[in-house]
C-alpha cells in the first residue's frame, strides 16, 4: 500500500477523531491523529503534513491557539478547522488568520474531501480514493 | 300707797320688759342678747339685787351662768372668775325643780364655808333661786336673785323671778329649735356637699339657685357661690339644650324625670351626664327643679370602649376569617364567636358541642383533631391544620390554635381561634403552580444558555455517525467488500448513536414538567449529569471545573430534575460570574458533602465577581437583580425548590473575589436505591475529578 500524503487530525472528541481518521485513510491519505493540540505539537511531524484538520474547541490549547503557534513556528501547513459550534465570529477569526476553511460539524465527507483537495492543489492525485487500495 | 304705786309701776315695767324680751325671742335674736337684756331688766326692777342665770347651754349642753349684765360665761370660766361652786343654791333648785330661798347666807350651812365667804365678800347676803323648767318640766337651768341685805323676796320679786324664768325657758326652747333646725340644715348641707353627685336647684327659667361643690367642680369652678344666679342652660351642650329646656319645664310642672345630656364645662370640656330630677317648692312658693346629676363620661367611654373592642374583634375576625372560642374540657362547654359559627357552617346561636365540631372535620383529617384533643388532656398548647367537610360538601382548610388557661377555680380552659385558610391554601397552590411554571420557564431559558453546549454535545457524535456512514459505504462498495472494517465502523456508529441519544435523553429528562418529590436522588449522579450537559460551555469559557465528593453518601429525597435545575442554576450563575475575569484562574469547585448527619450539601464556589455581603439575603428574592444579570429568577426559583425539599440555600461572598452558592437538603430516610455500591461511586467521583484535571485553566 503506497503512502498517501500525510494529513494530521486534531480533535479531542473520540467519535469525530476516530471516524475522521478512518475516512481519510479510506480516501488514501496517511493519517496521524491527536486528541489535543499539545500532543500534536509534541509529535513534531506537522511540517511533513500537507493538511491539518483540527477542531477549534478543545480543552487546553484551542484550535486557534494551535494556528497561532504554528504561524509563530513558521509552519505553513494549510489548516481546515472543524467545529461543533456554529460560531460565526470564531469562524471569521480563524479564516482571517489564514485558515483554509472552517466546517461545521456534522459536515459532509464530500465537502471535507473537496476542501482537502483544494489545500493540496494539483499535487494530490496520490490521495485519490482509488489509490488507497 | 307709795309702795303700791311703785309696785304697780314695777309690775308694769316687768310686763313691758317681759314683752320686749319675748319680742326679741320671737324675731330670733341670739339667746345671749336676750339673757343680757333680761339681766339688765331684772337688776333694774329688783331694787339693788343682783341677778344670775345659770342654764344648760343649748349649744354645748353645759351649764352657763349669767352673773351680771353683759357678763355671761360658761360654767368653768364663771367658777374661776366668780367663785360659784358646783354645789350651791342654784344647783339645788335645779335638782329639786323647786325654788330655794336662802334668807341669810351668813347663817347658811348647807354649802361649803368657801361658798359662803365668797358670797359675803361679794356683798351678797341673801339668795333666792327658782328653777327654769321647760313646758315638759325639763330642767333648763335656774334663775337667781342675790340681795345685799338678808331677808326673803317680796311678792313682786317672786313674780319677777317666776316671769323671767318662764321667758328664759321660752327663749331656750326657741334656741333649741333653732339649733336643731340649724343642725339639721347643716347635716343636710353636709350630706349634699359630701355626695359625689352634682346636686342643683334650678328655676323654671334655668337660673341656678343652689349647687353643691360637686356640681361646681364639675362645671369647672371650686366655688359653688360663683354659679348661683347663672343660667344652667348655658352649660348644656347646644344639641341637647332644647331637650333639656323642655325637660326642666316638665319637672317644674310637677313631674319627676330622668335625662341624659352633655354639658360643656367652663374649661370647654364635654362631659356626659345623667340626671334624676324632682320638683321642689322654693322659698317663694314657685316650683323649681331639684336635680341630682351624675358624670357618666367615664362609664360611657368604658362602655363605648367595650363596644368598640367588641366591634373591632368582630371586624378582625371577619377580616382574618377567624373565629374565636372558649372551651372547658372538663365540662365540654364551648362558647364561640359568630364568625366561628360561620366557618363551621353552624346556625348562629345553636348550642355547640364537641360532637358537632368533630362531626364537621374532614374524615381524612379526623386523626389530627383526635390527636389535638388527646393533647388537650395534658393541658398542652394546641395547634393544628385540618380540613372541614361541611354538610353541603364544602371543604375548608382551617388552622386551629388554642392556649390553655386556668380559671380562678382551677378549671382548665382553652381560649383559641380557628382561621379559615382555604383561600390562602388555594392561592398558595396557585402560587406554587405559578412557581412551577416559572421554574419551567427558567429551565427553558436555561436551555438557551445551554443550547451552544447542547449543539456541541449532539454534533460531535452526529459528525462521527455521518463520517462512519460514508466510510461504511466505501468499505462495502470495495471489491471485495471490506466486511471486517465495515463491522468495526458500524460498531463505532452504534456507539456514537448511543452517545447522541443519551444527550437527548438527558435533555428530555431535564426539561420535563412533572414534579416527583419522592425519588431517592443520588446528588453526585445528578450533579455529574448537569456538569456533563454544561461541559462544553464550561470548556469553551476556559473554566476549570472540579467536582469533589466524598464516597458513601446517602441519597436525598426529592425530585431529581428539580434538584438538577438548582445545580444547573448555580453552575450557570458561577459561569456568568466569571464573565470578564482575566486576571486570575477561572475555577468552579463543586463540592458534595454531608452538611450534618442527615443533610447533604452541594456548594458551588467560583472565582468570579462576588457580591456585596449586604445582598446575600436578597439574592434569592425573585426579580432581585445584581451584577449577575439574568439570574434573579433562577436563584429565586432555586430557593423555592430547595425549601420545598425541606432544605435551605445560601450564598457567601469571598473576601477577595468569587462567591459560594450552596444548598443543603435532607437525606433519604429509606434504603439506598442506588444499584452501585459505595466503591463504585467513589470511583466515579475520582473519574470526574480526573475530568476536571484534564481541563487546564
Amino acid at each position: 500500500m503506497t503512502e498517501g500524503p500525510l494529513i494530521v487530525v486534531v480533535d479531542d472528541d473520540e467519535s469525530v477523531r476516530e471516524s475522521l481518521h478512518e475516512l481519510l485513510r479510506e480516501f488514501g491519505f496517511t493519517v496521524r491523529s491527536f486528541a489535543s493540540a499539545e500532543e500534536c505539537l509534541i509529535d513534531g511531524r506537522i511540517g511533513e503534513a500537507c493538511c491539518l484538520v483540527s477542531d477549534i474547541d478543545m480543552p487546553g490549547m484551542s484550535g486557534c491557539d494551535l494556528q497561532q503557534e504554528l504561524r509563530r513556528r513558521g509552519e505553513t501547513v494549510p489548516i481546515v478547522f472543524i467545529s461543533a459550534h456554529a460560531d460565526d465570529v470564531l469562524r471569521s477569526q480563524v479564516l482571517e488568520q489564514g485558515a483554509l476553511a472552517c466546517l461545521c460539524k456534522p459536515f459532509s465527507d464530500i465537502v471535507l474531501l473537496e476542501t482537502i483537495r483544494a489545500a493540496l492543489g494539483g499535487a494530490v492525485t496520490g490521495g485519490r480514493s482509488d489509490t488507497g487500495q | 300707797m307709795q309702795i303700791d304705786i311703785e309696785g304697780r309701776k314695777s309690775a308694769e315695767a316687768l310686763m313691758e320688759g317681759g314683752k320686749r324680751l319675748l319680742e326679741m325671742v320671737a324675731v330670733g335674736l341670739p339667746l345671749l342678747a336676750v339673757l343680757n337684756e333680761m339681766l339688765r331688766l331684772a337688776e333694774e326692777l329688783a331694787s339693788g339685787c343682783r341677778c344670775g342665770i345659770s342654764l344648760t347651754d343649748p349649744d354645748s349642753m353645759k351649764l352657763l351662768r349669767v352673773g351680771a349684765p353683759s357678763f355671761v360665761q360658761d360654767r368653768t370660766e364663771a367658777n374661776r372668775n366668780h367663785g360659784y361652786d358646783e354645789s350651791g343654791p342654784c344647783d339645788l333648785a335645779a335638782s329639786l325643780e323647786a325654788p330655794v330661798i336662802v334668807p341669810d347666807i351668813a347663817s347658811e350651812t348647807r354649802w361649803s364655808p368657801a361658798w359662803r365667804e365668797r358670797s359675803l365678800a361679794d356683798g351678797r347676803r341673801a339668795c333666792w333661786v327658782v328653777p327654769i323648767l321647760s313646758r315638759t318640766h325639763e330642767v333648763l337651768g335656774s334663775f337667781a336673785l342675790y340681795s345685799p341685805t338678808p331677808g326673803n323676796p317680796t311678792p313682786f320679786q317672786r313674780d319677777l323671778m317666776g316671769e323671767l324664768a318662764h321667758i328664759v325657758s321660752v327663749a331656750m326652747e326657741r334656741a333649741k329649735i333653732d339649733l336643731s333646725l340649724r343642725r339639721s340644715d347643716e347635716s343636710f348641707r353636709a350630706i349634699v356637699e359630701t355626695t359625689p353627685e352634682c346636686v342643683k336647684v334650678i328655676t323654671r327659667d334655668g337660673t341656678l339657685l343652689r349647687v353643691n361643690s360637686a356640681g361646681s367642680n364639675l362645671a369647672g369652678t371650686p366655688d359653688p357661690a360663683a354659679l348661683v344666679g347663672a343660667c344652667f342652660y348655658d352649660f348644656v351642650a347646644l344639641e341637647h339644650r332644647d331637650q333639656y329646656v323642655e325637660f326642666n319645664q316638665e319637672i317644674c310642672s310637677g313631674k319627676t324625670g330622668f335625662l341624659e345630656f352633655d354639658i360643656i364645662t367652663l374649661h370647654g370640656e364635654r362631659r356626659h351626664m345623667e340626671t334624676h330630677a324632682a320638683p321642689l317648692q322654693s322659698g317663694d312658693g314657685s316650683i323649681v327643679q331639684l336635680g341630682v346629676t351624675r358624670d357618666i363620661t367615664a362609664r360611657k367611654q368604658a362602655a363605648e370602649q367595650l363596644w368598640k373592642s367588641a366591634a373591632l374583634m368582630v371586624k378582625v375576625e371577619q377580616i382574618s376569617l377567624s373565629g374565636s372560642f372558649c372551651w372547658r374540657p372538663s365540662s365540654g362547654g364551648i362558647s364561640c364567636s359568630e364568625q366561628l359559627y360561620r366557618i363551621y357552617g353552624i346556625e348562629p346561636g345553636a348550642r355547640i358541642t364537641m360532637d358537632i365540631v368533630t362531626a364537621r372535620v374532614h374524615p381524612g383529617d379526623r386523626h389530627i383533631v383526635d390527636n389535638a384533643l388527646e393533647q388537650a388532656r395534658d393541658g398542652k398548647e394546641l395547634e393544628c391544620d385540618y380540613r372541614l367537610l361541611l354538610p353541603d360538601g364544602t371543604v375548608k382548610y382551617v388552622r386551629m390554635q388554642a392556649h390553655a388557661t386556668f380559671s380562678s377555680q382551677g378549671h382548665l380552659d382553652y381560649i383559641g381561634a380557628v382561621q379559615d385558610v382555604t383561600e390562602r391554601r388555594q392561592s398558595e397552590e396557585a402560587l406554587y403552580g405559578l412557581r412551577a411554571e416559572l421554574a419551567h420557564v427558567s429551565r427553558v431559558n436555561g436551555l438557551g444558555a445551554l443550547s451552544a453546549s447542547i449543539a456541541h454535545e449532539i454534533n460531535q457524535p452526529l459528525a462521527g455517525i455521518m463520517t462512519n456512514a460514508r466510510i461504511l459505504v466505501r468499505l462495502l462498495n470495495a471489491e471485495p467488500p471490506n466486511v471486517e472494517g465495515a463491522l468495526e465502523t458500524a460498531q463505532r456508529t452504534i456507539r456514537d448513536g448511543h452517545r447522541a441519544s443519551e444527550v437527548v435523553n438527558r435533555l428530555r429528562a431535564m426539561f420535563r414538567k412533572e414534579v416527583v418529590m419522592t425519588d431517592a436522588v443520588d446528588l453526585g449522579e445528578a450533579a455529574r449529569e448537569v456538569i456533563e450537559l454544561l461541559r462544553s460551555e464550561i470548556r469553551r469559557k476556559r473554566i476549570v471545573l472540579q467536582l469533589k465528593m466524598v464516597g458513601d453518601l446517602p441519597p436525598v429525597t426529592g425530585d431529581k430534575v428539580q434538584l438538577q435545575q438548582v445545580i444547573l442554576n448555580l453552575l450557570l450563575n458561577a459561569v456568568e460570574a466569571m464573565q470578564g475575569v482575566g486576571d486570575r484562574p477561572r475555577r468552579i469547585l463543586v463540592r458534595i458533602d454531608r452538611d450534618d448527619s442527615d443533610h447533604l450539601c452541594v456548594a458551588v464556589t467560583d472565582t468570579g465577581t462576588g457580591f456585596e455581603p449586604d445582598d446575600a439575603t436578597r439574592l434569592f428574592d425573585a426579580f432581585y437583580t445584581s451584577k449577575r444579570e439574568g439570574m434573579g429568577i433562577g436563584l429565586s426559583v432555586s430557593r423555592h425548590i430547595i425549601e420545598r425539599h425541606g432544605g435551605r440555600i445560601w450564598a457567601t461572598s469571598d473576601e477577595r473575589f468569587g462567591a459560594t452558592f450552596a444548598f443543603s437538603v435532607p437525606c433519604c430516610a429509606g434504603p439506598v436505591l442506588d444499584q452501585d455500591g459505595p466503591d463504585a461511586r467513589c470511583q466515579d467521583a475520582r473519574a470526574e475529578m480526573g475530568v476536571a484535571m484534564r481541563i487546564p485553566g
